[in-house]
């Protein structure tokens, strides 16, 4: 990895990996970017929430300078960052929604075009980053002819030929199978350890929730809540979790008795349940007590789920009634919320 | 990628060397270039389209009369070269240079890339002069393959004969060769002048459509203002410079003023796309920023007909056919080819019964008028008459010649076979050759 006796690192020279102050972005009358301020130190793995439209994805093409700020600094690698003439800073990578490819050049021949476009790599880097991410038997076939996962592991490998001591992603996982986006999060966290400064967005909240050391909530352009997950997790509403019982008019009926727990009828049969752990645990062994049989009981909404909906705005599941759906961003819902609430 | 955290922690990975440059991006574009199919077949036709077109026409006894040099392509190998100048002036350049011009950053909009590309180690400004680069690369490769491979298809299926020039005199293997690179050189600027054409609208639009089509539908729209008299400001005026190079007194004018418009032309577009690169916002899916796309499209389709419309408005120039300078072209043109013919026959020309005889000189008293109408004349058009005298004043030998003057300053004139004979005739080795005097190009001169 990175070179530790290297001075010229940020870490070594006890800088932010990156530092955004003040950005600002408009297309036309849309406020897309309002003022954000953002930092993320070397080996921090900082994640980017917030809804469809909440500006994460302009902030990250802002950082990358596909977009120019109307307003705003921003510092990468502890370099201003200047649109107008610099290219991009060295050892900043990334990608911004699904990573885009040549489809009718090989997978092996992206990356080698890629490689040169940023000067080369050494010898036989590209077979190595081809088999980090699982490519190789397929490095000679036709990237149009790649699915949405693999051309997501291509967007990785091109992100891997050189050591980033800044990472930008926008939903690296998104399009990958479990074992893939279970070999992302091992990947980031490698990268991090060893001082690789990590900005990603995504939907997922329970990826976040896993992975990353800081967050940063996002809604409409503006940044609502930044800071640890430790912090976030201890300034959280209660957990949300459904239950189903023999009798759920019985257990709605002792929930009402019991202060502690809220509970809420679905409309497909079940109760919507809000209380802290040690009071759901009261009530569960009530319902034991009182001969409710409890036949099902599920975490809906995390801590951090449940503070992330309150702080943006947006609807869980359950607000809307029925406990068997389940929010799940798309790409078509994507471009048609970013025109209503950018 | 399970093993990528293994991999990454014990494998010493590169350090980050970005520094990517104009070379690089060039050397990226010319390899992605070199895969496209689109590519390759429009590079087959340079390298296989004249010597195709050559074999065809050597199998039939119909030429292209109604092209320069067409009437020849029979007869020397040196007239197939001037024959494609002249195609490709017309509409062949434009397209064959507008399949990558105009879509080579149009491209990037369509596959998605330009995050990938713009968010590797090159700036802005070296993808633009990168990507300007190969547009131009591969427009001077068009301009060299046809050149090459026509030149050597003439000579390998006809050969290497004297072909008779717009002036009407016969011009040497080693002549022609030379006015044969120079007059393919003339082509260099206007062409890499639609290339840049096709970059602007390939930038401005978007769209790889466009930006193909935008450059041949201008360029048919330039032609069409030729041929009303509008040319100075035309860049398919250009391509006709090199008609002034072969003609009895060569004038490098047309040329210069044709490279001057060229470079006019290479500048305004180059700047105008840097400027709408340099300042686009990549903005991806944002509904807004999408708005804007077809605002611009619109706003370069509105700049681009008004463009052309001041520009036609500016280039209006009288046209160069009139009946002085289509006296002098003709006559002087017919002259040398009678002597042409005497070479031929190895003997006296005969027109209208008159003979004349190799060696004595010919006076010819010329007077072309529109058919129809009294005193000077002006204007292309097929109804010209020029009228040859010879002799006493009172009791003049005459004869007429039809002349189809075109817009470029060039014409077509025929004389009746009853005055000159048949289209084959046989020269003094009893091969059958053709008659030079049955019909002949050529292009006004300053007398």
């Amino acid at each position: 990895m990175s070179d530790p006796s290297s001075d010229s690192t940020p870490r070594a020279r006890n800088e932010p990996a990156l530092a955004v102050k003040g950005l600002v972005k408009h297309f036309e009358e849309t406020r897309a970017v309002d003022g954000v301020d953002l930092r993320v130190e070397p080996g921090e793995i900082r994640g980017l929430l917030g809804p469809n439209g909440a500006g994460k994805t302009t902030l990250m093409r802002m950082l990358f300078g596909l977009v120019r700020p109307d307003r705003g600094d921003v510092k990468l690698l502890g370099k201003k960052w200047d649109w107008a003439s610099s290219p991009m800073v060295q050892g900043v990578a990334g990608f911004v929604e699904a990573p885009s490819v040549y489809p009718y050049l090989s997978g092996r021949c992206n990356l080698e075009l890629l490689a040169q476009l940023d000067g080369g790599v050494p010898d036989g880097r590209i077979d190595e980053v081809l088999e980090m991410v699982r490519l190789s038997k397929m490095a000679g076939r036709k990237a149009g002819q790649y699915s949405s996962g693999m051309r997501q592991r291509l967007g990785l490998a091109a992100v891997l030929l050189h050591v980033p001591q800044l990472l930008v992603l926008d939903e690296p996982s998104i399009g990958l199978d479990p074992v893939g986006a279970r070999d992302i999060r091992a990947l980031l966290l490698s990268l991090a350890l060893d001082g690789t400064a990590v900005l990603f967005s995504s939907h997922n909240v329970v990826e976040v929730e896993g992975l990353c050391h800081t967050v940063s909530i996002m809604r409409s352009g503006t940044v609502v809540w930044d800071g640890t997950l430790a912090r976030l997790r201890a300034e959280a509403p209660a957990p949300a979790h459904v239950l189903w019982t023999s009798d759920d008019d019985a257990a709605a009926a002792l929930a009402e008795r019991d202060h502690a727990v809220s509970a809420i009828r679905g409309e497909s049969g079940g109760l919507t349940l809000k209380a802290e752990t040690r009071a759901l645990d009261d009530y569960v062994v009530a319902l034991g007590r009182a001969g409710i049989a409890v036949r099902r009981l599920e975490l809906l909404m995390s801590p951090l789920e449940s503070m992330f909906f309150e702080l943006t705005g947006a609807r869980s599941s359950s607000e809307e009634g029925s406990p068997e759906e389940e929010p799940e961003p798309s790409e078509a819902s994507d471009a048609e919320t970013l025109g209503a609430s950018q | 990628m399970s093993a990528a955290a293994g991999t990454v922690g014990a494998a010493p990975l590169p350090v980050a060397r970005r520094g990517g440059g104009v070379w690089d991006v060039y050397r990226v574009e010319a390899r992605k270039l070199s895969s496209q199919l689109l590519v390759r077949i429009a590079l087959a036709v340079c390298v296989l389209g004249p010597f195709l077109f050559l074999a065809v026409i050597k199998t039939q006894a119909t030429l292209p009369a109604d092209t320069l040099f067409g009437r020849w392509l029979h007869t020397s190998g040196f007239a197939l070269p001037f024959v494609m100048l002249g195609f490709a002036g017309e509409a062949g350049f434009f397209v064959l240079v507008s399949v990558v011009a105009g879509d080579m950053f149009a491209s990037e909009d369509r596959y998605g890339t330009w995050q990938t590309v713009l968010t590797r180690g090159c700036r802005r400004q070296d993808v633009f002069i990168g990507k300007t680069l190969v547009a131009a690369t591969y427009s001077l490769l068009v301009v060299l393959l046809l050149a090459v491979s026509s030149l050597v298809s003439g000579l390998i299926l006809i050969g290497s004969q004297p072909v008779i020039g717009l002036a009407g005199e016969l011009l040497s293997p080693d002549r022609a060769l030379s006015l044969t690179l120079l007059s393919w050189s003339t082509a260099i600027l206007p062409v890499l002048a639609f290339t840049s054409l096709g970059l602007l609208f390939s930038i401005a639009t978007r769209s790889g459509v466009i930006g193909m089509l935008a450059p041949v539908v201008i360029g048919g729209m330039m032609a069409l203002f030729s041929i009303l008299g509008f040319r100075t400001l035309m860049l398919t005026t250009a391509f006709d410079a090199w008609h002034a190079l072969l003609i009895r007194s060569p004038d490098p004018g047309p040329f210069v003023q044709g490279s001057i418009v060229s470079i006019a032309y290479i500048a305004f577009c180059l700047s105008l796309g840097w400027r709408l690169v340099g300042r686009r916002d990549f903005a991806g899916s944002v509904p807004a920023a999408r708005r804007v796309d077809r605002t611009a499209r619109i706003r370069a389709g509105v700049l681009a007909v008004a463009a052309v419309l001041v520009l036609g408005a500016a280039s209006y120039r009288p046209s160069p056919i009139d009946s002085s300078s289509l006296q002098y072209s003709v006559t002087s043109t017919l002259v040398n080819l009678m002597h042409v013919k005497q070479q031929l026959v190895d003997g006296p020309v005969v027109i209208k019964g008159k003979t004349f005889a190799p060696g004595a000189p010919i006076h010819l008293r010329p007077s072309c008028v529109r058919g129809g109408q009294e005193g000077p004349s002006r204007g292309p058009g097929n109804d010209w008459v020029c009228t040859m005298e010879i002799g006493p004043q009172g009791n003049p030998f005459q004869f007429e010649i039809d002349v189809d003057a075109k817009g470029n300053g060039c014409f077509t004139a025929s004389m009746d076979s009853l005055l000159v004979g048949p289209l084959s005739i046989y020269d003094y080795r009893g091969h059958t050759v053709i008659n030079p005097l049955y019909e002949f190009d050529g292009c006004v001169d300053t007398p």
